[in-house]
């Protein structure tokens, strides 16, 4: 690729380190970071067709928001990425369970973070228990919860 | 004013009141299909351009992002209960994955409700989901939990002694 090509900043990724039995309790996830835009939200909940107070302002204000704020839905998304990079296909017979805590509103950025909280033999196989998290630019907690699934045998 | 100018919340078609809920009410059943539009939707809100949802995974079909559910079960909570005058939020949310929701199968959803509580001011609802594929196997377990009003009730000063 010639030198002044730029790369795309959204191109998928897949994590440097996934899911496998050897990863120790206390292993940091790599994070995965959105910045949630109103462009965003409005493309998640199909606005124009769907207003809703997470997309329009109308909407919010007749809710007595000041503003739309981000669909719990959208946000969990985030959380999602971070479950099915770390898993892969093993996010089948996985287990994804969070309270949200925290509105999260426009132009937020959020960072969904996870530690191996516990470890546990199963089916011939080993579950990796999680505690999972989002966290504001400000490193406020929006969303707290845990995830698990099954992890393989390093190759 | 036309349908497509109200708001969401105008739109609910509830009727029954939260405060006549009852463990067991069955809330509701919808069917769902996880197409091309809405994996461009969801993927594009995210930036999450994982493979897998665009062409043949390792599980042998293009798969739907883990959280997709979430598009379908909001709205059927309040088209059967009252949507309330002060507010709800999204509280809590439970999946176990049991196989791949795929792109382009009709899936059945089926809501019930399983809790409820009362917690610091606020009025707890917690619907169990379970969504099924086309020959009736279970392929999602969720429980959704909303909460309600946005702003909390204040509870009442208790006496010194408590």
């Amino acid at each position: 690729m010639p030198a002044e090509f730029q790369s795309d900043p959204t191109a998928f990724a897949p994590m440097a380190v996934a899911a496998d039995e050897s990863l120790p309790i206390g292993f940091e996830l790599e994070p995965v970071t959105k910045k949630i835009t109103l462009d965003k939200a409005r493309i998640y909940e199909g606005w124009p067709g769907r207003r809703s107070r997470h997309c329009d302002y109308d909407a919010a204000h007749a809710t007595g928001l000041p503003a739309p704020n981000i669909n719990g839905a959208l946000v969990a998304g985030v959380l999602g990425e971070l479950f099915i990079k770390f898993f892969g296909e093993n996010y089948i017979g996985g287990t994804l369970s969070f309270n949200l805590i925290r509105q999260v509103q426009l132009n937020d950025e959020l960072t969904a973070r996870g530690v191996v909280r516990d470890k546990a033999a199963e089916a011939g196989s080993t579950r990796l228990v999680l505690d999972v998290w989002l966290e504001n630019q400000n490193g406020d907690k929006v969303l707290v919860g845990s995830a698990s699934g099954l992890a393989p045998a390093r190759q | 004013m036309a349908e497509t100018r109200k708001a969401e919340h105008e739109l609910f078609k509830g009727t029954k009141p939260l405060a006549e809920a009852e463990i067991g009410d069955v809330i509701g059943s919808i069917e769902f299909v996880v197409d091309d539009d809405l994996v461009n939707r969801l993927t594009w809100a995210l930036d999450d351009y994982n493979p897998w949802y665009f062409q043949e995974s390792p599980l042998g079909h293009r798969i739907a992002p883990p959280t997709t559910p979430l598009q379908f079960d909001g709205s059927m909570f309040y088209d059967y209960y009252v949507y309330p005058e002060g507010g709800s939020l999204f509280a809590k949310q439970e999946f176990e994955f049991l196989h791949p929701v795929k792109i382009g199968v009709t899936y059945q959803l089926v809501g019930t409700l399983v809790d409820k509580y009362q917690k610091r001011g606020r009025s707890y609802f917690k619907m169990g989901v379970s969504i099924t594929d086309p020959e009736g196997v279970e392929v999602v377990r969720m429980a959704k939990t909303v909460a309600t009003p946005v702003k909390p009730v204040v509870e009442a000063a208790e006496g010194a002694a408590e």
